[in-house]
């Protein structure tokens, strides 16, 4: 599955943010997450695409573009 | 900075507890002596145990972004400072800056949270908890949430005293409106352990009740030849106190004055009381209020229900409050804990708002060791109380005692009765 729907469908499922609230360039806290969040969003990544998130690197108050570049960088780090 | 020796008086209250979910129904369930004692039980415990249960799920009261940092005492806690809050008239307090405070007491905080996680890291071999865990987990972590929720931007306190724990914490709020150190704040505690994990560590002092076989709403007899232990309970109960001044200026009604806090310790066992310590606070709270013993109208006493310790609050409450009217609510809504000092001093507020002697319930046949003026059974009621006093003693050896009183000065304001 898409990186971006993964992310949509586990925002929706653990916190009822409706996926048509987020774009791409819609930024993470601007739907309620803060950063103990971000890192529970990053450990689930981490287990439903089977990948470890070596390189956290993000810009302050990333996007939904940004969660999605951090986690194919790291795909594409591991070869995947 | 304002003058010291301010009068403190209670502008609101908030309830969420085993027999009521606010003031009016507590209210009505100590005009009926209804008991909230039902049985509970878990897969995990073969024994069932009474227990004073708060029969609500305030999950819905939040959304999924908050619950994961919110165990369900810190739910309880914001769900009954919002209500004194409201009830006071006064939501936020960003405009107070730093004089404005929450005084907060506790036994075990987020402990439901913290033992799911112990049970993970054992049987699941769960290296890491969730992030925000440790967050739900802290004793602190119900007042952090109250005070950012109503931008209470003072000191923001957590006591932990055992039994005492709020009662220490609204004295504490009492003290500072008093000195000058704020003109208002949120007051109370909350606890909901109502775990096998924490229900077993209790078992272990084999101070639990058995449940009634008869009818387990009789199960917590305080005072009574028969007791045969104490009741656990969950709840939060908060006060909205602030400085008569205040008050006045901001045309609020209080329920009544807040008059005296003393606090003493036993210096003597972690789990045994002393009447000398619970003496030491009572006199010290007379004395903070500028009170003679018999001007006391009402005590509503600890009274856990135990074999020892119902006789040494007695000798205590002898000693010092010669015949004056005692009853131990704990019957009916058993022992909240970190909430339980806040709950009983809230009765005590309603019995001076009301005129109305609470009862301990199931007293029918009084421990000569227990020999006190009890108010047995049947509440009275039309019976005016000017000084009303709430005696708290914990585990550890602290003990409090509070003063409630009339409202003299400012128009006061009854609390509105829901239809029993």
């Amino acid at each position: 599955m898409h990186v971006q729907n993964v992310i949509k469908e586990f925002l929706q499922e653990r916190f009822d943010i409706a996926p048509e609230r987020i774009t791409e360039s819609t930024s993470m806290s601007d739907v309620g997450l803060d950063s103990m969040m971000m890192l529970e969003i990053m450990l689930e990544l981490e287990d439903r695409l089977g990948i470890k998130l070596k390189d956290l690197s993000m810009p302050a108050n990333p996007t939904l573009h940004d969660v999605v570049a951090l986690v194919e960088r790291n795909q594409a780090a591991q070869g995947q | 900075m304002s003058s010291k020796n301010r009068g403190v008086v209670v502008t609101g209250l908030g309830v969420i507890s085993p027999i009521g979910l606010d003031a009016a129904e507590l209210l009505a369930s100590l005009r009926q002596n209804r008991s909230g004692i039902r049985l509970w039980e878990s897969p995990q415990l073969a024994k069932k145990f009474p227990a004073g249960i708060v029969d609500r799920d305030f999950s819905g009261e939040f959304t999924k972004l908050e619950l994961p940092y919110l165990d369900r005492c810190s739910q309880l806690a914001i769900v009954a400072a919002r209500q004194a809050a409201r009830d006071a008239g006064l939501e936020a307090f960003g405009a107070y800056a730093q004089r404005a405070g929450l005084f907060y007491g506790t036994v075990g905080g987020g402990v439901a949270t913290e033992h799911e996680w112990v049970r993970q890291f054992h049987l699941e071999n769960k290296q890491l908890p969730r992030p925000y865990t440790i967050m739900a987990c802290m004793l602190n972590a119900a007042p952090a949430h109250i005070s950012i929720r109503h931008q209470i931007l003072g000191p923001v306190m957590t006591h932990s005293s055992a039994c005492t724990s709020s009662g220490s914490a609204i004295g504490d709020a009492f003290r500072a409106i008093r000195d000058g150190y704020l003109d208002v704040a949120i007051a109370g505690g909350a606890e909901a352990a109502m775990l096998p994990t924490f229900v077993a560590l209790w078992g272990g002092l084999r101070a639990l009740a058995e449940p009634d076989p008869v009818d387990v709403s009789r199960s917590c007899r305080p005072f009574s030849t028969d007791r045969n232990g104490l009741v656990l309970g969950e709840g939060a109960v908060f006060l909205l106190l602030e400085s008569r001044e205040h008050a006045s200026q901001r045309g609020a009604h209080p329920y009544c004055a807040m008059s005296g806090f003393g606090i003493a310790s036993d210096g003597y066992h972690i789990g045994s009381p002393k009447a000398e310590g619970q003496v030491a606070a009572l006199r010290d709270a007379l004395r903070d209020a500028g009170l003679q013993a018999q001007q006391i109208g009402y005590v509503n006493a600890h009274a856990t229900a135990t074999a020892g310790g119902d006789p040494v609050e007695a000798a205590a409450l002898r000693e010092v409050l010669d015949d004056v009217p005692v009853s131990s609510t704990k019957a009916i809504h058993g022992h909240l804990l970190g909430a339980a000092s806040a709950m009983e001093l809230a009765v005590a507020i309603l019995a001076v708002n009301k005129s109305l002697l609470p009862a301990t319930a199931h007293l029918d046949s009084i421990d000569p060791a227990c020999a006190l003026n009890h108010v047995a059974n049947t509440p009275i009621f039309d019976h005016p109380v000017e000084h009303a006093l709430s005696l708290s003693a914990g585990f550890g050896g602290t003990n409090v005692a509070l003063i409630v009183s009339r409202e003299n000065s400012l128009p006061s304001k009854a609390l509105k009765t829901t239809i029993a």
